[in-house]
């Protein structure tokens, strides 16, 4: 049962993250905003952005913000699994009797930055699959489980495409919001300028640790959802799919597959987290449409039609949330 | 305590709208029966006109309660959605509504919350959403129904016809007879329109026959022995046969007709019943002036031409008030049997 105490406790700790990231990350509002509700619901999330954006740095503060282990692995087309996930060694024990002793790899940590994603090899890739849905890692039939809270922070450039391996399905549903990392304003570019000319240390300092992050990923779990507004992110989850009940039309005429029902559970859990960071005790369907753009902007996979009209995955998500308004009216 | 009591100002101000809905549409109900009923009255029974606004009545009042109770009444998850959506309430209201019964900490907090926005909210600020449509037919069915409900009572007073009477004397109206005039014997020529169609109880324009020479008109076959014929209150579709005669003489008689002795309003000889002088088929009939076209006279040239051609002129003459059309055909008839 939740206490007026946790309550409270939420809304100071998520004013402190806020404050603290922003020490270092100037900018980025709703990158910030959707990356944090996305750690307190416990989702991995992938930061798509072209180069220098501060994608990277956005990452390493948010580990030092929520106090947790921090590590980074480059992706390259060398990089193999167990560069990933580490491996069994033949180490010699007291008596001098070799034993295989496993070496954790970098996944073993609570935050952990996956830097250019996609420019790993499918099977490289696909070493975050288990870690990244059920916390656990197994190398050599041992199953290994990994400490909470642990995400994976993913980043990807969307333009240099060449040499690199895109996400399959499979891995991308894995991602609780794929955050558009935008070119940063012309103020917000003065302000990153001065305040690295000063100093380009990290000064951002701990705001909450790691326990505290699963007390109020808890705490805004216990948000009511009306059943009309779950019925609404059902529909919406549903709507993408373009053979579905509630398929929308947009859905029919661009997409050619729609979000799994992990995109629903996204969005509820999501939902709620920002319901309660809004200061609200339960989630509206603006929360939703809020987040529909980071949840199923990487789940739904376009047809020919919508890459011939050069229709993006968010236009089509803005023109099902239409149809799905004038539905419920 | 507080919040049913906040709900409660909302409910009753969303109920009247249900309450209005209904009443509308039962309305429209209650003046599309009485419509039909005054219609009905109008044309059987003007008398019972007041019947229809007994109709009118009962068809609203259960109409109205029957479609308020199965479709316009709003549930509590009604008018908390009805409520959210005024006033922008983020579904706290309809939140507040499907957890009533958790009394867990954050639904306190969350049933504070919506009270608070709530009590900022005045009842009076949610407007009454009726379709236009709904208006717009509910305006055109009482219109009309008043309308209607005026005719029987019009009727009573003697002011209109019966809506039957109506009815009758517009089929009347509406009827058109087709008359036709054909030569069922002999040779000879009609004038005038020979294929009229002609509206129900109006009459024909006129018809002539006129012989062709050597040949004397007899009779229309229903008995009429004036060549012309104008036909008056038409109920029917008929066609009317001229006969006409041949003039030939028996032998022995002189050329020139002799003056007619018999009664002119004998009538006259059926064919095939000459007297047996003739030369047999369609019979002969006796020679005489009367049986002429012509006022009596007998023959088509000469001296008896000109005096009847002469007479005709001057009659129309003395008679401006002939239309140009009979004046016409006087003219057009001695033009045919000049020789």
């Amino acid at each position: 049962m939740i206490s007026e105490t946790q309550i409270k406790k939420f809304s100071k700790q998520c004013e402190d993250i806020f404050a603290q990231v922003e020490r270092d990350v100037v900018g980025q509002k709703d990158v910030v905003e959707g990356t944090i509700i996305a750690m307190i619901a416990g989702g991995n999330i992938l930061l798509e952005g072209v180069p220098g954006v501060g994608k990277t740095r956005l990452v390493r503060t948010l580990g030092r913000v929520f106090d947790l282990p921090f590590s980074r692995i480059q992706f390259t087309p060398d990089l193999m699994p167990a560069d990933v996930t580490g491996t069994n060694i033949i180490v010699k024990d007291d008596e001098g009797n070799s034993k295989f002793d496993f070496q954790p790899g970098p996944i073993f940590a609570n935050i952990v930055l996956a830097d250019e994603i996609n420019r790993a090899t499918p099977k490289t890739q696909s070493a975050l699959l288990e870690a990244m849905q059920e916390h656990t890692v197994t190398v050599m039939g041992v199953s290994r489980k990994l400490e909470e809270p642990f995400f994976v922070l993913a980043t990807q450039n969307p333009i240099e495409q060449d040499g690199t391996y895109p996400l399959p399905e499979a891995q991308m549903d894995r991602f609780m919001f794929k955050i558009i990392v935008k070119n940063p304003s012309l103020s917000e570019l003065m302000d990153i300028v001065n305040m690295t000319q000063k100093t380009m240390a990290e000064v951002a300092d701990k705001a909450c640790s790691g326990a505290e992050l699963l007390e109020m990923r808890q705490t805004a779990n216990q948000i009511p959802v009306a059943d009309d507004v779950m019925r609404y992110a059902m529909m919406l989850t549903s709507a993408t799919h373009p053979d579905s009940e509630c398929a929308s039309e947009t859905a029919k005429k661009y997409v050619r597959l729609g979000a799994s029902p992990r995109a629903g559970q996204a969005l509820i859990s999501a939902a709620k987290v920002m319901a309660l960071i809004k200061g609200r005790y339960n989630v509206a369907y603006e929360d939703i449409n809020e987040l529909a753009y980071p949840v199923l902007r990487h789940r739904i996979k376009l047809n020919f039609e919508a890459i011939a009209d050069r229709i993006s995955a968010d236009e089509i998500i803005g023109m099902i949330l239409d149809e799905l308004s004038k539905k419920i009216k | 305590m507080e919040v049913k009591h906040q709900f409660q100002r909302f409910r009753s101000r969303v109920q009247r709208e249900g309450l209005l809905k209904a009443i509308l549409i039962g309305f429209i109900i209650g003046f599309s029966l009485n419509l039909v009923f005054a219609t009905v009255s109008w044309m059987f029974f003007p008398s019972l006109f007041w019947l229809g606004f007994v109709i009118l009545a009962v068809a609203t009042a259960v109409s109205a309660t029957i479609l308020y109770l199965v479709k316009f009444k709003p549930s509590d998850d009604d008018i908390a959605r009805r409520i959210d959506r005024e006033f922008n309430m983020q579904e706290r209201v309809i939140t507040m509504r499907q957890f009533k019964d958790d009394q867990s900490y954050i639904m306190q907090k969350q049933r504070e919350d919506a009270e608070e926005q709530l009590e900022k909210n005045s009842a009076n600020k949610i407007k009454f959403v009726i379709g236009t449509a709904v208006i717009v037919v509910a305006s055109v069915v009482t219109f009309l129904s008043l309308s209607v409900t005026s005719l029987p009572v019009l009727a009573t007073l003697n002011v209109i016809p019966q809506g039957m009477q109506v009815i009758e004397d517009i089929e009347k109206e509406s009827k058109w007879f087709e008359v036709s005039y054909e030569i069922r014997a002999g040779e000879g020529e009609l004038l005038g329109e020979l294929t009229q169609r002609v509206r129900a109880g109006e009459s024909t324009s006129g018809v002539l026959a006129v012989p062709n020479v050597d040949w004397i008109f007899t009779y229309w076959e229903d008995g009429l022995k004036d060549p012309y014929r104008v036909d008056e209150s038409v109920k029917g579709n008929a066609t009317h046969y001229a006969i006409f005669t041949e003039t030939r003489l028996p032998d022995g008689l002189p050329d020139e007709p002799r003056e007619a002795d018999d009664d002119p309003d004998k009538p006259p000889t059926n064919p095939g019943e000459g007297d047996g002088n003739g030369s047999g088929g369609m019979g002969q009939y006796e020679y005489v002036a009367r049986n002429q076209v012509y006022d009596g006279e007998t023959d088509y040239s000469g001296k008896v031409y000109d005096m009847a051609y002469e007479e005709a002129m001057e009659w129309i003459a003395g008679n401006p008030d002939i239309s140009e059309a009979e004046r016409d055909l006087i003219i057009g008839y001695f033009k045919t049997i000049e020789k």
